[in-house]
């Protein structure tokens, strides 16, 4: 785990395209003051902890029931390998949905500890929204909301590199391998966009709210 | 001047922003950017009764995934467009559910709807055949079908409009003619 620190963290900068890009886009219209009357319904809770469940558990928590090898949860690693191994060049991979009985099979099934060939009993659409419900269900964000701010300024003033290099070794070291390990998947997935069509920006649209809950 | 609050919903990359910006600008938007969410308006004119009424449709493309403020949008709409592409199965399959969770939310079967295939344009790579929408749409208690194309602007805005008659049918505007009030007096 410790290798991963070299890393170079530009890397990562392309998911912070995120907060300029659909800034209009997440933030609630003028025009659609009228629908915000309402309180928000959460989606549905997060799994919790009893017995060993994987969906809905802290990163720190999965370590300790020794579900994660070399700062990777196993189950994001067959999931982004089978993706390597397929997806990469399939036009829309991470902005199509995948079925959500599929997902939603998988989901179950993880959690109960069954062992899953993704390769027989899924498609590549619901592995990947599976890999971002995955994310979307951690207690807390992969990207602490703590440097949220820091980030979006950091984003704003040009010179990144640094110091987002900087501001990301704050979080926790469990956060960040997964981090690494991610961006360095979703580069390449970036790198097939002529056939994907997901170029950075894209991904980060899609990928972003995920990371940043 | 009437509001209409049209929702549009499906799943990533089926054209729900496309359909949206073809109807309202009349340009199709070849770009792959997703939108989270998005609003559009349009005032349009709508003949009821040889007058030309003036109304005003405000249009949300909405990405499934993102879920938070969905039931948000379900609550506040009136009419609904589902989409699909035509040449993705994985699209057509989910609408199902997410009719139930607009039945669910408005909570009552009638709610102004129309299922649409879009992109039939791409009729080399169609994998939901044109029957499988109608067959879905006639179990939805007859709800509206379409196939369209933002790109060959095919019943682009046929979706809009019959979501608008739809609506008119449910509730109908006001008719202008008050009744004249009796004056009675009491002394």
């Amino acid at each position: 785990m410790q290798t991963v620190r070299t890393v170079d963290v530009v890397d990562c900068s392309f998911l912070f395209c995120f907060s300029k890009h659909s800034k209009a886009a997440v933030q609630i219209k003028e025009d659609m003051k009228w629908m915000a009357q309402l309180p928000m319904n959460k989606p549905s809770p997060a799994t919790v902890t009893g017995g060993k469940k994987i969906f809905g558990v802290s990163l720190l928590e999965l370590r300790d029931l020794g579900l994660v090898k070399d700062g990777v949860p196993v189950v994001v690693r067959s999931m982004v390998e089978y993706l390597e191994k397929h997806s990469l060049r399939l036009e829309g991979l991470f902005r199509v949905n995948g079925s959500i009985r599929t997902v939603d099979n998988l989901r179950q099934r993880f959690d109960g500890g069954e062992e899953v060939d993704l390769h027989q009993d899924a498609d590549a659409f619901a592995v990947a929204s599976l890999l971002k419900q995955f994310l979307r269900d951690l207690p807390e964000a992969l990207i602490h909301p703590s440097i949220h701010n820091p980030l979006i300024q950091l984003y704003q003033a040009n010179d990144v590199v640094s110091d987002l290099r900087k501001l990301l070794l704050q979080l926790p070291d469990i956060h960040y391998s997964l981090l690494h390990y991610l961006c360095h998947f979703l580069s390449q997935v970036e790198q097939e966009q002529a056939h994907n069509r997901m170029t950075a920006t894209n991904l980060a649209t899609v990928f972003g709210p995920n990371v940043f809950q | 001047m009437r509001e209409y609050k049209l929702v549009v919903l499906g799943s990533g990359g089926v054209g729900k922003s496309a359909l949206t910006v073809q109807f309202v600008q009349g340009i199709f938007v070849e770009k792959y950017d997703p939108t989270i969410e998005d609003s559009y308006r349009k005032n349009v004119c709508e003949f009821i009764s040889l007058q030309c009424e003036l109304i005003r449709l405000l249009i949300v493309c909405l990405q499934e995934q993102f879920t938070a403020m969905r039931d948000l949008y379900m609550k506040n709409g009136q009419g609904f467009a589902l989409v699909y592409s035509i040449t993705a199965q994985s699209t057509f399959n989910d609408l199902q559910d997410l009719r139930e969770q607009i039945l669910r939310v408005k909570d009552t079967e009638d709610v102004p709807m129309i299922l649409v295939g879009n992109k039939c344009d791409l009729e080399d790579e169609r994998v939901v055949g044109k029957e499988q929408g109608q067959n879905f749409a006639r179990q939805w208690s007859n709800c509206a079908f379409l196939e369209s194309s933002a790109k060959s602007k095919i019943n682009v805005n046929e979706i809009f409009y019959d979501l608008v008659r739809q609506i008119n049918r449910k509730t109908p505007v006001e008719k202008k003619r008050a009744k004249k009030k009796s004056n009675c007096i009491l002394l």
